[in-house]
């Protein structure tokens, strides 16, 4: 039986290679689409905490005077801390350019211990270990050479931390024989004047960092001292954070930040993966049903004569499913292979904030599961219509004729009352034929269409957000960061400098209100020139007055128009609520006023915030400041359309996933059509058609499948966009999100309808090719 | 007068090497306007193949095909099926009817096919229908008529072009003989009202409807009757008989 059923499987695919091949395609889809999606979830299974436990990392670093940072480690909410290590900023030569930040890690570290990613830490003089994005940036890897601090130094491994504050590690006995840097007017005695060395995870976290005001500023000196603090309550490191930044003398980070950075962007490209995902293997399923459910119908004498010579219906049912698994079985490893080496990209954006390299292939037991799943739904897939083709009795299925249809195809009646040509109503009847397989078809359709309105929303949601930089909470043209320079001095620079139509000061604080910590953003300049998005309500116009974003209203319980109290700095301060902000960090905690509403002694060092004159060019005003500041300013400037989201690589993907399943569905339900209707398509060349007529009658069945999957999948497109919107961003997505104007789906409504033309005018060649007279011979 | 068809030295092999199969060699044949003409012989003697041929669904080995005069069998696909919409009409042994279409739809294609207006293929189409007994069948589906009907239908669809010649493959192989002899008589007044058939049909009592039968075995004519005057008469029929003997 089993090697019957082999025969029949090897001598189907022979004659039919392209069929066979469109269904193997859908199955290597779905496997890689399936296989990307669980690594992804494996991979952003809290990797920040996996990460936190296997370097038993810090809750909080501090970095600053050796005595400030021993004193912070007696805080009594520290239950586990290390003494000091000593960072040294030295030149860098060699592979690696610029300086960089040593830190003196002792062989025996227990706390914010650096995971070996590669290779293994520093044990002895003469070897160094980089942080991962360096080794990634400067290609250095366990052997590697690089001068440090004048010394020659061998790279033995490439390491990660869950908080980078240092771009290499040596042992305590190395870096006293390193050579500091010269002090430049700029280094401000931490890891931020590092900018020079290249896109570095510690040189990020210095700038995420000075961005939350969790800073302080630690003297000149090149060398200070490091500590992580294990604290009794982890989820306490914000609120002791807070405390410690209050030092001028120590900067400050937390775990809970870094955490919640990660995990925001993770989340949503998971969301978003699984939701394509999810869409390609449902598509797929149609595809599948489509396929077997068509071979089952066009197989009907074959059936009929397995059912006579003694195949039992369920022999038929698992010779139709084994077709199907064997098809699988060849097709899948192609889009596991796919899906491995396509995995590692789809995650680099999210890991790298962590300063962790992209994770290797999916492992091997993962890659196993993802078969078993792929193989087990293309099972569920088959069974029902190959079931129904088991159960037909071998009369039945022998009969020379076919039973033919009991009333006129609707779908040709509607055609012709609408005046359409002959081939369209042709086209229309064959469409339809089949109701199920033509539902299938058109559910496919729909998703495409469905998933072609969301790239379409996520692209107008990105050009307003370009547009529009205060909906992403940074109303300005440009904003410049900067440790070095004194404010006054900053202040004296961008005077001088052409383009600038309004210089304001940007001061991040951290607020607190009802024992509620929020993040908050004190502006001092015009407020018109800095408004901020403010969906309900206004703006804040005048001192006493401010806005929250969603998050922090509910929070608080607060609605527009009452007044909080709010704290910053240790100092308190009344503001009426006067708007909801859109607040795009930290899940709309987050609260907008005015530098004149704020005790002047709670405000740390600001950020420079610019409007620029209409029509400045960015680039060159921020090469100008960049200029000016001799490497001093860091400046900021908008992203532009094509960078402003590192998860439209994921959206085009599965959207290109799901148009290929579409398009193979669409093809599969043409083809099988065809087929069936082979004898019909004789008889329409006998009665006088000539070929282009069927070809147009092939072309218009795909179009009268596409239209309706149109009509469906806009608006579940809308839905959809609006949901994951809705599911990566609670507080603010809705009012964020754009749908796509009725201009672009306009435009994109026939660029696809000509897309389905163009797939069925494939089918159509099959459809030219019937022989009249042997089909009508071999009926 | 030239003939509606000539056909000389006509010959088909079906595949090759080993598998080559000679299923028609060296037919000649001419049909005149107004011809009722019937092929007979044996299965597999070569004349569906030789219908086919002639209503342009195959092309020819060998030989030469005219219609009106003019070469077929070296036309173009595309022109070979503007023939067949206008100059020859169709019609099969199984209907091969669009089972769900209606009567109405499966006899107006050719004409919409052929780009007459919907309006004037409806007017044909219900003419034909009419006079072959068939209006009230009009808004039913194939599938819900008799075999005899059916097959009425099918020549109303043949016919809906006005074609110079009606080529029939065993229209009466699939039909019980009161639904044959339906199709039998519709044929007959066809052809008296000067429509040229050709009549593929392996049962002689059909055959003698015409006015000249065709012998064929193995790919070959062995023998003609003229039969013209005669037709259907016993006379007739006792003289097609030794034609297959």
């Amino acid at each position: 039986m089993l090697r019957a059923a082999g025969r029949l499987i090897r001598a189907d695919l022979r004659q039919r290679p392209f069929q066979a091949v469109l269904t193997g395609l859908v199955v290597a889809i779905a496997a890689a689409a399936l296989l990307v999606t669980l690594h992804l979830r494996d991979v952003m299974s809290e990797p920040f905490d996996d990460l936190m436990r296997a370097t038993n990392g810090a809750h909080v670093t501090v970095t600053g005077p050796r005595d400030d940072v021993a004193e912070a480690m007696t805080l009594a909410e520290v239950a586990e801390a290390e003494a000091p290590r000593r960072q040294l900023r030295v030149a860098a030569g060699e592979q690696a350019r610029g300086r960089l930040v040593v830190s003196a890690l002792p062989v025996g570290a227990a706390v914010d211990r650096p995971l070996a990613t590669e290779g293994r830490l520093p044990r002895r003089a003469g070897e160094v270990a980089v942080l991962a994005p360096l080794a990634l940036g400067e290609r250095l890897r366990p052997g590697s050479a690089m001068r440090l601090g004048g010394v020659r130094l061998t790279v033995v491994g490439v390491a990660v931390t869950a908080i980078p504050t240092a771009d290499a590690w040596v042992v305590p006995d190395q870096i006293a024989a390193l050579t500091p840097a010269a002090p430049e007017p700029g280094d401000p005695g931490d890891t931020s004047a590092t900018a020079d060395t290249g896109a570095t995870a510690a040189t990020a976290a210095t700038a995420a960092t000075a961005a939350t005001g969790a800073t302080g500023a630690t003297g000149d000196s090149p060398v200070v001292f490091e500590a992580g603090l294990r604290l009794r309550d982890p989820d306490d490191a914000d609120l002791v954070a807070a405390r410690l930044a209050a030092r001028p003398s120590l900067r400050v980070s937390d775990w809970l930040e870094a955490r919640t950075n990660f995990t925001e962007d993770s989340r949503r490209n998971f969301a978003i993966l699984a939701s394509a995902t999810l869409l390609a293997l449902l598509a797929t399923g149609f595809t599948l049903a489509t396929a077997i459910g068509g071979r089952a119908v066009a197989d009907r004498r074959r059936i009929g004569l397995l059912r006579s010579v003694g195949v039992t219906p369920r022999g038929v049912t698992a010779m139709l499913v084994g077709h199907y698994l064997a098809l699988a079985l060849l097709a899948a490893p192609f889009g596991l292979l796919a899906g491995s080496l396509l995995a590692p990209s789809l995650f680099d954006s999210s890991l790298g904030l962590l300063g962790m390299s992209p994770p290797g292939p999916p492992a091997p037991l993962l890659t196993g599961l993802v078969l078993v799943l792929v193989l087990v739904a293309v099972a569920l897939a088959c069974a029902v219509p190959a079931w129904r083709a088991g159960r037909l009795p071998p009369v039945v299925a022998l009969q020379p004729t076919r039973s033919g249809a009991r009333r006129a195809s609707r779908a040709a009646r509607a055609a012709r009352a609408l005046r359409l040509p002959v081939t369209a109503t042709l086209g229309a009847k064959d469409a339809y034929v089949r109701p199920v397989r033509a539902a299938l078809t058109v559910a496919s359709l729909a998703l495409a269409a469905a998933l072609v309105v969301c790239v379409l929303a996520f692209e107008a949601t990105i050009d307003r957000l370009v547009a529009n930089p205060a909906l992403e909470g940074e109303p300005w043209d440009m904003e410049i960061f900067t440790d070095a320079m004194r404010p006054a001095e900053v202040d004296r620079l961008l005077a001088t400098v052409d383009g600038l139509r309004v210089i304001g000061h940007r001061y991040d604080v951290r607020a607190t209100a009802g024992g509620i910590e929020f993040q908050g953003r004190v502006i001092d300049g015009p407020p018109e020139a800095f408004a901020f998005a403010v969906p309900e309500g206004r703006g804040v116009r005048r001192a006493g007055e401010v806005t929250l974003g969603r998050g922090a209203l509910d929070a608080l319980g607060v609605e527009i128009g009452d007044t909080v109290t709010l704290e910053v700095g240790g100092r308190a301060f009344s503001a009426r609520v006067v708007g909801r902000h859109i607040e795009p960090s930290d899940d709309g905690r987050g609260a907008v006023t005015l530098a004149s509403s704020v005790p002047a002694a709670a405000l740390p060092r600001p950020n420079w915030i610019l409007r620029l004159d209409p029509g400045a060019d960015t680039e060159r005003v921020g090469a100008a400041i960049e200029r000016l500041g001799e490497g001093r300013l860091l400046v900021d400037r908008p992203l532009g359309s094509a960078e402003a989201n590192p998860v439209r690589l994921i959206v085009y993907g599965v959207t290109a996933l799901l148009l290929a399943i579409a398009a193979v569905n669409l093809l599969t339900t043409l083809l099988l059509g065809v087929r069936e209707r082979r004898r019909d398509l004789a008889v329409l060349g006998a009665v006088g058609a000539t070929r282009r007529q069927l070809t147009r009658t092939v072309v218009f069945g795909g179009l009268v499948l596409a239209v309706p999957a149109a009509v469906l999948g806009l608006p579940l497109g809308a839905v959809l966009f609006t949901t994951i919107v809705r599911l990566t961003d609670s507080a603010d997505g809705a009012d964020v999100a754009r749908l796509p104007s009725w201009l672009s789906v306009a435009l994109a409504l026939p660029v696809g309808l000509a897309a389905v033309a163009l797939v069925s005018a494939l089918a159509a060649r099959e459809a030219r090719r019937v022989a009249i007279a042997s089909a009508l011979r071999a009926e | 007068m030239t003939p509606v068809i000539e056909a000389r030295g006509l010959g088909k092999v079906h595949g090759s090497g080993e598998a080559e199969v000679v299923a028609l060699r060296d037919v000649d044949l001419d049909l005149d306007h107004g011809e009722f003409l019937a092929v007979t012989g044996p299965s597999g003697c070569g004349k569906s193949t030789l219908l086919n041929l002639l209503g342009g669904l195959d092309r020819p080995t060998t030989g030469e095909i005219s219609l009106h005069g003019e070469r077929i069998d070296d036309a173009g696909e595309a022109r070979r099926a503007r023939l067949r919409r206008s100059e020859l009409g169709y019609v099969f042994q199984f209907f091969n009817l669009i089972d769900n279409l209606t009567v109405a739809d499966n006899v107006e294609l050719p004409a919409l096919l052929a780009g007459v207006p919907t309006r004037e293929a409806r007017r044909r189409a219900a003419r034909l229908l009419e006079r072959l007994g068939l209006a009230e069948t009009a808004g039913r589906v194939p599938g819900s008529l008799s075999g005899g009907q059916q097959q009425r239908v099918a020549i109303a669809r043949a016919l809906v072009n006005r074609p110079s010649v009606l080529l029939a493959d065993e229209p009466t192989g699939n039909l019980d003989s009161a639904a044959a002899r339906e199709v039998v008589s519709v044929l007959r007044e066809r052809s008296e009202e000067g429509q040229a058939i050709v009549l593929v049909t392996h049962d002689l009592r059909v055959a003698s409807a015409a006015h000249r039968v065709l012998r064929m075995r193995d790919g070959a004519v062995v023998g003609e009757a003229d039969l013209e005057g005669e037709a259907a008469s016993g006379e007739a029929l006792s003289r097609v008989l030794p034609l297959e003997g």
